[in-house]
């Protein structure tokens, strides 16, 4: 069942709340889950790649905006990630998507592109980073938000891990 | 023709608006640093830091009791640790009257919450709850206890946002305290390190690192860290250190915004000879 507009905006200024002052109280050395990413990649799953790319794109804006990142980095990252996730759109799967493992592997998948691109976008232009480093570092960033995300399917009725 | 585009609209929509999503992010990239767009972005997270504030006070309050045995146990070291620097002080005050040298610190300290911090590792910024309307300016440096965290980079009316050393847009003049060697201190995304070190240059394993007094953004020692690793490559003139800040950003909450006279307003943005913000 598609969510229209509404809803995906209206959960983002709590989520992003929640991220940016209760999340960094769980970070592993540094690195977080990324909650509004999971809310992206669940509606964007809902609602298709345009859905995604252009929803990933006003949460993107709004989290440069408030958090005073580089303006457009993270509205970029989001947008490709948004768009990454609306690949995986199919309306006849979108409950079984949901309530499955394949809801971590898409989020994890989203995240990764997120992660590397807003890194490769952060640090251009600055020496001494490298690839395998900039490579690890999403790696880890995604499995934690993968695992944060997995409780969607745990909190989605009827869920069905496997 | 209008039919033949509309066949490709309709096929290929999404590719074409996230394309142009995409390139507008872009566009906006190369404007990020404009007045006009960092004036309507501190007014944004000026607006929404109220609301964090207030979230983050109530999450604060039921940690204040454990915080409250930590600044006691801080303020006996710190006690401990006046009398001794206070010896020193009268020694070198005489020293000084001897040299007929001018104190010219003027140092002050304004407290501050930790309300927000960046969710990316590449981003490296936080929220601070005290703003213009408390003294606070562009490049002012923000320290706590265990050393320097950040400088000041955006202040709305009542917050502000700093980037830490974790932030890979950062870069600062350091001098080895005990050698005085000088090199350029930068985060890389995984480590922060000093490159460009001459292979001359007197450094050993748990030296400390501080702020140069050279520097146009922060021209007094603040104590960043101690050299944790020395990368000798065997071709080239010069040596990278790795350097184990002694500030733990994952648990930072509360903040020293270091007040002088000395920085001038706006230079963070600007980039010196030396690659410096």
């Amino acid at each position: 069942m598609k969510t229209g507009w509404f809803y995906p905006l209206l959960i983002f200024f709590p989520l992003l709340l929640i991220q940016i002052v209760v999340i960094p109280l769980i970070s592993l050395d540094g690195f977080v889950p990324n909650l509004p990413l999971i809310a992206l990649v669940f509606f964007t799953l809902k609602n298709g790649r345009l859905f995604g790319a252009v929803s990933g794109f006003v949460y993107g804006l709004l989290i440069d905006l408030i958090i005073g990142s580089l303006i457009g980095s993270t509205m970029f990252s989001f947008t490709a990630a948004g768009f990454t996730a609306g690949l995986f759109f199919n309306e006849n799967k979108i409950e079984n998507y949901l309530r499955s493992y394949v809801f971590i592997l898409i989020l994890f998948l989203s995240s990764l592109v997120h992660e590397v691109l807003i890194f490769v976008i952060l640090s251009f232009g600055a020496e001494g980073d490298s690839f395998t480093g900039i490579i690890r570092q999403s790696i880890y960033a995604s499995l934690y938000t993968s695992l944060i995300g997995s409780a969607v399917i745990i909190l989605f009725p009827g869920r069905k891990f496997f | 023709m209008i039919h033949y585009l509309r066949q490709i609209w309709d096929r290929f929509r999404d590719f074409i608006v996230t394309g142009f999503l995409l390139l507008f992010s872009l566009f906006i990239i190369t404007k990020s640093e404009s007045p006009s767009v960092n004036s309507f972005k501190t007014f944004v997270f000026g607006t929404f830091s109220f609301a964090t504030s207030f979230v983050s006070n109530v999450i604060l309050m039921t940690d204040l009791r454990s915080e409250n045995e930590e600044l006691r146990r801080k303020t006996a070291e710190l006690m401990l640790e006046v009398n001794s620097l206070r010896e020193y002080g009268i020694e070198n005050e005489s020293y000084k009257q001897m040299l007929q040298l001018k104190d010219t610190s003027t140092l002050s300290l304004v407290t501050s919450k930790i309300i927000a911090k960046s969710f990316s590792p590449a981003q490296g910024t936080i929220t601070l709850d005290k703003g213009s309307n408390d003294g606070i300016m562009v490049g002012m440096p923000v320290i706590n206890g265990n050393g320097l965290i950040g400088i000041v980079h955006s202040v709305s009316s009542a917050f502000s946002i700093v980037r830490t050393l974790r932030n890979v847009h950062l870069k600062l003049i350091i001098r080895n305290e005990r050698s005085r060697s000088e090199g350029i201190l930068k985060w890389t995304g995984e480590y922060l390190t000093v490159t460009n070190l001459p292979k001359t240059a007197d450094v050993k394993h748990g030296d400390r690192i501080v702020t140069s007094d050279i520097s146009s953004v922060i021209n007094k020692p603040l104590f960043v860290g101690r050299v944790a690793k020395i990368i000798n490559p065997e071709s080239g003139y010069f040596n990278d250190l790795i350097i184990s800040p002694g500030v733990d950003f994952n648990s930072i909450k509360s903040v020293f915004v270091v007040k002088t006279t000395q920085f001038p307003l706006n230079t963070l943005p600007q980039t010196n000879e030396r690659g410096e913000q």
